[in-house]
């Protein structure tokens, strides 16, 4: 089904648009070779080999480019990924290892002129055959730019993109929520010390960065992986329930209501938007704010504190909860 | 993106005075000390077009019924060119100008949202049929922008967040409709919102004449296939960037990768770039 709702069965692959002269091109597919209804596809996690095609969105190419009637193909859901690589004028239609086998005789001449499009080609090739093509693809970028903007595509671009694939390959569909793809963005920190790669990423139990560190390494890096707890505190949260509570009617929120609102109140983090290890459909922050509104007994607790009271489905915020978000200039 | 509403917001009929209440709302607040860079996205191949002119030219806008170049404060947001939903070029192959504001002079207008958004009816039932688009109108100057922002968001990296001083709302009387009404548009910028259209509270500034890229234009932001040749086109491209003296900076264009991810990753790049500036 594509995003807009209708029924998408089999599509081919009916032409393409082009970014530049060279490398991959953005596939166009229709129901038929002379459609005038065209779509993109969406794949699997990107950049990884074998990926297959996810769903298709409709799409309104400005100059699209119709592919020869050998060289169109007809494909689906679940079936593999599709790419379209430009190269001295000819145009080359498959999947990725397909085309990297098309590509034998001139993929030489590839790396010298255009290796960041072959490095994109050979990410979809299994096993990984980018060894050499990372290195030739950094010493041509400081032949032709300077060591300055090399380093800049290794640390911010390559090494990035590869932790950010290896994070979204073990997060599935919830890395594409809009508060995980922005926390990922803004935590993710890739800087050079010396001669020294350090990537700075959220403590997150990553299978993924075992082989993420195994290909860096195979490709001459040896980055390290600086792991930061920035787990937003309980007693933060606290906090935040209470201005949640503050905000509303009578000072009463659920624990609906706390649970949906508190990220007005307080900057979650990755971790904090993580899921539950224990309760899968929810997010730790979520966790915690059940947490707070159930352990009522706790020592800490803001009804300890004399901060709130329980309602039986959230909190009210009491005169002396309000005080202290006054002491706290909240 | 919220679902287009079929109405949007109206322009207000010719001899009406606009209520521009928002004018007033941020009139005590002071400038920030750092002003914002503009940012101008536009689709790869437009991209190149304007470097090889070396300038945005303006185009005909059909909501204002002028020639007007568009931008935005800060915010690597996409505008719907004349209410059109046609973007889709943009959305899969984005480039962005960063451009520094401080000699363009005066511009056109300052809204304090995509008009094209809000003309096409984007905001969805969150507007207020009884304000007018005119009504939301700042004053057409960068000090009133900033005015704005420290009002509405307290400073830069909150604005650029798009998360709003919290209360504000509270704060307002019942007939202050147009400041509700643009801080329930704004909302749907802020995080949290279930699917965050950063077009709802980002400023945009339009320019009545063609902007040239020397002197202006500071960064540009394109994929990195850009900067490969294979005859000779794309080191032309690189020449004219050099001579218009801009900077650059590559994202990782896949076919396969979601809009979505490359509006990260410009998003990412612009804001590094501010915050390099000492803007953020």
């Amino acid at each position: 089904m594509s995003e807009h709702g209708e029924l998408v069965g089999r599509l081919h692959l009916i032409g393409y648009e082009t970014l530049t002269d060279h490398g991959l091109a953005l596939p166009i597919f229709g129901q038929s070779r002379g459609a005038n209804v065209f779509y993109t596809a969406r794949s699997t996690p990107p950049g990884e080999a074998n990926v297959q095609i996810a769903g298709f969105d409709h799409y309104d190419p400005d100059r699209l480019i119709r592919l020869p009637l050998e060289q169109i193909r007809e494909t689906g859901l679940g079936e593999p990924w599709l790419d379209v690589f430009l190269w001295a004028g000819t145009v080359n239609v498959g999947t990725a290892p397909e085309i990297w086998n098309a590509l034998a005789e001139v993929r030489e001449r590839i790396a010298k002129h255009a290796p960041l499009s072959l490095l994109a080609l050979a990410e979809g090739v299994d096993p990984v055959p980018d060894l050499q093509i990372f290195q030739s693809a950094f010493s041509w970028l400081t032949t032709r730019y300077g060591r300055q903007k090399a380093e800049e595509w290794r640390n911010d671009i390559y090494l990035r993109g590869m932790v950010l694939k290896s994070v979204r390959r073990e997060l599935g569909a919830y890395a594409e929520k809009a508060d995980v793809r922005r926390a990922l963005q803004k935590e993710l920190k890739v800087r050079q010390d010396g001669h020294k790669i350090v990537i700075e990423l959220p403590l997150l139990n990553l299978e993924g960065l075992g082989s993420f560190v195994g290909r860096a390494v195979g490709r001459g890096l040896e980055p390290e992986l600086a792991k930061v707890d920035n787990r937003t505190s309980e007693n933060v949260m606290r906090i935040a329930a209470l201005q949640v509570a503050a905000s509303k009617p009578h000072g009463r929120a659920t624990t609906t209501e706390i649970k949906n609102e508190i990220n007005q109140y307080v900057s979650l983090t990755l971790q904090d938007l993580l899921p539950s290890k224990t309760r899968p459909n929810e997010a730790m922050y979520q966790q915690i704010v059940g947490n707070i509104v159930s352990h009522r007994t706790s020592r800490n607790s803001i009804f300890a504190m004399g901060w709130a009271t329980y309602t039986g489905d959230g909190i009210q915020i009491t005169k002396a909860g309000l005080q202290y978000l006054k002491t706290l200039s909240l | 993106m919220t679902e287009p509403n079929p109405v949007g917001i109206r322009r207000r009929r010719r001899g009406l005075a606009p209520k521009r209440e928002l004018r007033d709302l941020a009139a005590d607040a002071q400038p920030l000390p750092e002003p914002l860079d503009l940012v101008h996205v536009t689709s790869v191949g437009a991209g190149r077009e304007i470097v090889s002119l070396g300038q945005i030219e303006a185009s005909h806008c059909e909501v204002f019924k002028r020639e007007l170049v568009y931008m935005f404060l800060a915010r690597p947001a996409y505008r719907l060119r004349n209410g059109n939903a046609k973007w889709d070029q943009i959305n899969r192959f984005p480039c962005v100008f960063v451009i520094r504001p401080d000699k363009l002079g005066p511009p056109s207008h300052s809204y304090p949202f995509d008009t094209g958004a809000a003309t096409s009816g984007c905001y969805g039932d969150t507007v207020d049929p009884h304000v007018y688009l005119d009504d939301y109108e700042l004053d057409p100057n960068l000090p009133a922008a900033q005015r704005h922002i420290a009002w509405a968001f307290g400073d830069n990296r909150e604005y650029l967040r798009g998360d709003l001083i919290l209360g504000l709302i509270g704060g307002l009387h019942a007939w202050q409709s147009v400041g509700q009404s643009w801080l329930t548009i704004a909302g749907l910028a802020a995080t949290g919102s279930n699917r965050p259209d950063k077009r709802a509270s980002a400023i945009e500034v339009a320019y009545s004449k063609h902007l040239p890229l020397k002197g202006h234009a500071r960064l540009m932001i394109f994929p990195q296939q850009l900067i490969e040749d294979d005859r000779g086109k794309n080191s032309a491209f690189i020449e004219d960037l050099t001579k218009q003296g801009l900077l650059w900076q590559t994202y990782d264009w896949r076919p396969n990768e979601t809009p979505d991810r490359f509006m990260d990753e410009v998003t990412e790049t612009v804001r590094r770039s501010l915050e390099n500036a000492g803007q953020l």
